[in-house]
């Protein structure tokens, strides 16, 4: 299965991502001779940060087409994401990726709690069908149970879509901006069970209005 | 007078099997005649050179005759090399869908090229790209370098610190060997793992269904006696549980393995 393959990263190999669709120029790595991550270094800290214009990419690419064999990576990324080794590859290819240290409050834990909170609610759920009505105390339950399940829901949303490894800081943001909605809705919630209907009540009106 | 008997029967037999074969030969003949009807079919197929990178990766047409050419994608996919364009760059080696180099992305499902029956409706385009979402190192050869760091991360191989009595095999009971069923088949072609959106998004970290099931595959063997070790490697939010049970591994699968089902056995057995 190896016989074919080129050294991925020699001078010649140009990796690029077969994604469906066409990646403007200034979001695709490129990659020439020489050390990546000095490059990618020099790179991030100076000429990421400056503002994009045009006449700086048409500089860029006229630096780029003459002076091939300079070390570096050049690379304009969308919302100054993290760029990422070339071919995904960290250390060297004959080494195993790393894992990242065991978190079983990150792992099987929170799956668990993640199948017990939605086993949970389906009791709640049929329980006002059945009988038309809850308690407040059992409304709020299920009130709670929704809310931690959408929370979870979302948070694995942004650990696929908002990785830390590519948005750094905006991953933090997500997070941060989701447990505030959380928080709010919490409040929110408590305010409707304490000095309104419901929740199943609110539900219930759809039908009856 | 025996003899005489079987020797008659064997020159009648060598006449009969003589008429025959010149029978066939008329026959070929009359097809040969009869049948030069060609049955075009377009291939669109990726290409992308690293030589000229300026270049985009397009799809170039190819027209084979069906009428010519063996039943599987990878005889088209050689057919072409061979005749019209030695350029065309593609990995193969088995062509029997044991080795699992000649996976692609054919006519949008991820498969071996050697185990792909060609769609006999000529008047259907059919399109070929490399692996989605993997780094492309040539045309249709996708860079799965960082597939094999990730098999390796698993550490697929058998792990104990005893050695058995008899100094010669570890010994399984039939039902545990029967346990492997369904995952020692698996050859890492990456179909299932490059068919996975969670892989597509999150490759770096995410192991992906191919991987996990070797690991699991090991976590199964009773001769194996790192399962704790094992858990404890995917005890994080990446390696194990950016899998949503999508399903995408087992329908792609070109073995006919369920990828799933063993991620699926992973989570319970770590969960409770």
């Amino acid at each position: 299965m190896f016989s074919i393959v080129a050294p991925p990263f020699s001078q010649t190999s140009v990796i690029q991502k077969n994604t469906g669709f066409v990646i403007p120029d200034w979001i695709r790595p490129r990659i020439s001779s020489g050390s990546w991550l000095t490059g990618c270094q020099m790179f991030r800290s100076t000429i990421l940060r400056q503002p994009l214009s045009l006449a700086s990419v048409a500089t860029r690419r006229s630096v780029l087409s003459t002076v091939s064999g300079a070390s570096s990576l050049r690379t304009q990324r969308f919302l100054g994401t993290i760029p990422q080794p070339p071919g995904y590859i960290q250390g060297t290819v004959n080494d195993p990726v790393k894992l990242p240290p065991p978190s079983p409050s990150h792992g099987s834990y929170h799956w668990s709690f993640e199948r017990l909170v939605a086993v949970g609610m389906a009791p709640l759920v049929i329980a006002p069908l059945a009988t038309g009505s809850l308690t407040p105390v059992l409304d709020a339950t299920l009130g709670s149970l929704l809310l931690v399940h959408v929370h979870l829901g979302l948070e694995s949303c942004i650990i696929d879509y908002i990785p830390k490894r590519v948005y750094g800081k905006l991953h933090n943001l997500a997070i941060y901006a989701l447990y505030g909605g959380t928080a709010l809705s919490l409040y929110g919630l408590y305010e409707y069970e304490t000095n309104d209907i419901g929740l199943t009540a609110t539900i219930g009106k759809v039908w009856n209005a | 007078m025996f003899k005489s008997q079987i020797a008659v029967r064997g020159a009648s037999s060598m006449i009969s099997r003589r008429m025959l074969s010149s029978s066939r030969v008329v026959s070929n003949a009359a097809a040969a005649a009869a049948a030069p009807v060609e049955r075009l079919k377009t291939f669109k197929i990726y290409r992308w050179n690293p030589d000229t990178p300026e270049e985009k990766p397009y799809l170039k047409e190819y027209k084979v005759d069906l009428s010519k050419t063996g039943p599987m994608v990878l005889d088209a996919l050689l057919k072409i090399k061979n005749e019209q364009d030695a350029t065309l760059t593609f990995r193969r080696s088995c062509r029997e869908g044991i080795c699992g180099s000649c996976a692609m992305n054919i006519d949008g499902r991820n498969t071996l090229a050697c185990l792909c029956r060609i769609e006999q409706d000529e008047s259907k385009d059919s399109k070929i790209y490399p692996l989605p979402h993997m780094f492309v190192v040539r045309d249709l050869v996708p860079d799965l370098t960082l597939f094999y760091k990730q098999y390796k991360a698993i550490e697929p191989y058998l792990q104990r610190d005893s050695v058995p009595e008899d100094g010669k095999e570890n010994l399984q009971t039939i039902e545990d060997r029967k346990k492997l069923d369904g995952m020692y088949e698996c050859i890492l072609c990456a179909c299932c793992s490059t068919s996975c959106p969670s892989y597509w998004w999150n490759q770096q970290e995410y192991l992906g269904p191919a991987v996990l099931m070797q690991a699991y595959r090991w976590m199964a063997d009773s001769r194996d006696l790192a399962t704790d070790k094992r858990r404890e490697m995917l005890q994080n939010s990446m390696s194990l549980y950016r899998c949503h049970t999508i399903m995408n591994c087992a329908r792609t699968c070109p073995k006919g393995l369920n990828p799933g089902l063993a991620i699926a056995r992973i989570k319970k057995e770590m969960s409770f």
